[in-house]
């Protein structure tokens, strides 16, 4: 009872909401409601007034009533709508901002350390690692901002994609170097199997390179010491398939449906940094590239993620 | 005696530089990148002071701080949330779980964190 009670109580609901009471979807559903009724009783009165059979007036009301409640659910469902997108981008925001100053404070406080330091007579050699911090902080305020300006463009649908033939394991060996050092000093061995001959993947090559690092990375990251992991390449039915294969912590089942959306992070991941938005940007990227992205995963047993890009015919 | 200091940080170059400081002003400085070993050193070493983050991996600041307050022998230590987190209830929540204050590191230079740590020990 007192649940319903709560239900009903939409100026409190509105104001928890912080929106004003005629921008509120629970209050303009009442006064929808209250409008309804009062069209329905008053179209009884008008029509039982002009017409004998009882049948007809029903009619009337019928329809008048259904015209009220369609146009009154269209009214709603645009105020939820316009609430909703507000909610999320003030929560984008948030998450944004708390994400930037991990590195701002870092960058803060080792300039800190160094005006400190060299204010005891030490030279610029002796600050070396300090400059390698900065430089480094920097570059991960760069991918970030970059990342987040990344899932704007998505979300604005103003995403352009500069297509062209490429080489998917060109690129593929290429990344996959890069890495070659990252994944030595955890003892975990990299593979790569593909067929020569491949045909060229018609894509944006730089996007497709993104979503290349972010899986690899994430392989990486969540595999053990001491892990193995197997990146394959295949023909497909006018696809190129292309996986990637780990046997490291997995996702657990009932996470396993948010893996896509931005910012999610599973309780399996030690990641305390990062953007949280890699999967989202790729999947976004593969499938504007008119392919397909999944993945298959167990808790504790690894994970194996793949995605499908056309081949140019 | 030299007091001591725990710092709970997982951030390595944030760890260089608070202990970097802290040791100029003759405190002995112990080190945990994960909420783990900071439950470990508390209970280990009795510091006079935690400094404590609250994204840390393996236990999350918060839960260190309730742990660290059921613990007789660390529920008397003072504990100083030196956290980016600012989300509406963060700050609440970590004062009414023991912590004597919380300063956002992006708003503190390296100097005032150490001003603050010298006022809250008392010298």
């Amino acid at each position: 009872m007192a649940q319903l009670f709560k239900r009903l109580n939409v100026a409190a609901e509105c104001r928890a909401s912080r929106l004003s009471l005629w921008q509120c979807p629970p209050f303009l559903f009442l006064v929808m409601g209250v409008i309804t009724i009062v069209s329905m009783v008053a179209t009884f009165v008008i029509a039982s007034r002009y017409t004998e059979e009882p049948e007809v007036a029903a009619l009337i009301v019928i329809f008048v009533t259904a015209i009220f409640l369609v146009l009154g659910n269209l009214i709603i469902i645009g105020f939820n709508k316009v609430a909703e997108a507000n909610r999320t981008k003030s929560e984008f925001i948030s998450i944004i901002s708390h994400q930037l100053r991990s590195p701002l404070s870092i960058f803060k406080w080792t300039l800190d350390l160094l005006e400190h330091e060299s204010k005891t007579g030490k030279g610029p050699a002796d600050f070396l690692n300090f400059f390698s911090t900065l430089r480094d902080t920097t570059e991960s305020m760069v991918r970030l901002v970059n990342s987040l300006l990344e899932v704007s463009r998505i979300e604005a649908r103003t995403i352009v994609l500069k297509k062209e033939n490429f080489s998917l394991t060109e690129l593929t060996q290429r990344i996959l170097e890069g890495f070659r050092r990252y994944a030595e000093a955890s003892n975990i061995s990299l593979d790569f199997e593909t067929l020569d001959n491949l045909p060229p993947v018609f894509a944006d090559r730089d996007r497709v390179a993104m979503v290349l690092q972010n899986l690899i990375d994430n392989a990486i990251r969540y595999t053990r010491s001491s892990g193995h992991i197997a990146v394959t390449i295949k023909e497909d039915e006018g696809y190129l398939y292309w996986e990637i294969k780990d046997r490291g912590t997995g996702i657990p089942t009932a996470q396993q449906k948010y893996i896509f959306q931005k910012f999610f992070r599973a309780s399996t991941s030690q990641q305390t940094r990062g953007s949280g938005v890699g999967l989202y940007i790729a999947k976004a990227i593969i499938e504007a590239s008119k392919g397909s992205i999944g993945f298959t995963s167990k808790e504790s047993e690894g994970s194996t993620f793949w995605f499908k890009l056309p081949i140019q015919i | 005696m030299a007091k001591k200091i725990l710092f709970i940080e997982d951030e390595s170059a944030l760890q260089r530089a608070v202990t970097q400081v802290l040791a100029e002003e003759n405190y002995q400085i112990f080190s945990a990148l994960n909420g783990e070993i900071g439950l470990e050193l508390a209970k280990k070493e009795r510091p006079d002071l935690i400094l404590l983050d609250l994204i840390l991996p393996k236990i999350d600041g918060f839960a260190v701080l309730e742990e660290l307050k059921k613990d007789d022998a660390t529920k008397n230590i003072t504990v100083m949330v030196l956290s980016n987190l600012e989300g509406s209830g963060d700050v609440e929540r970590a004062l009414e779980l023991g912590a004597t204050t919380y300063l956002v590191k992006a708003n503190y230079r390296l100097e005032e964190v150490v001003e603050k740590i010298k006022q809250v020990l008392g010298q």
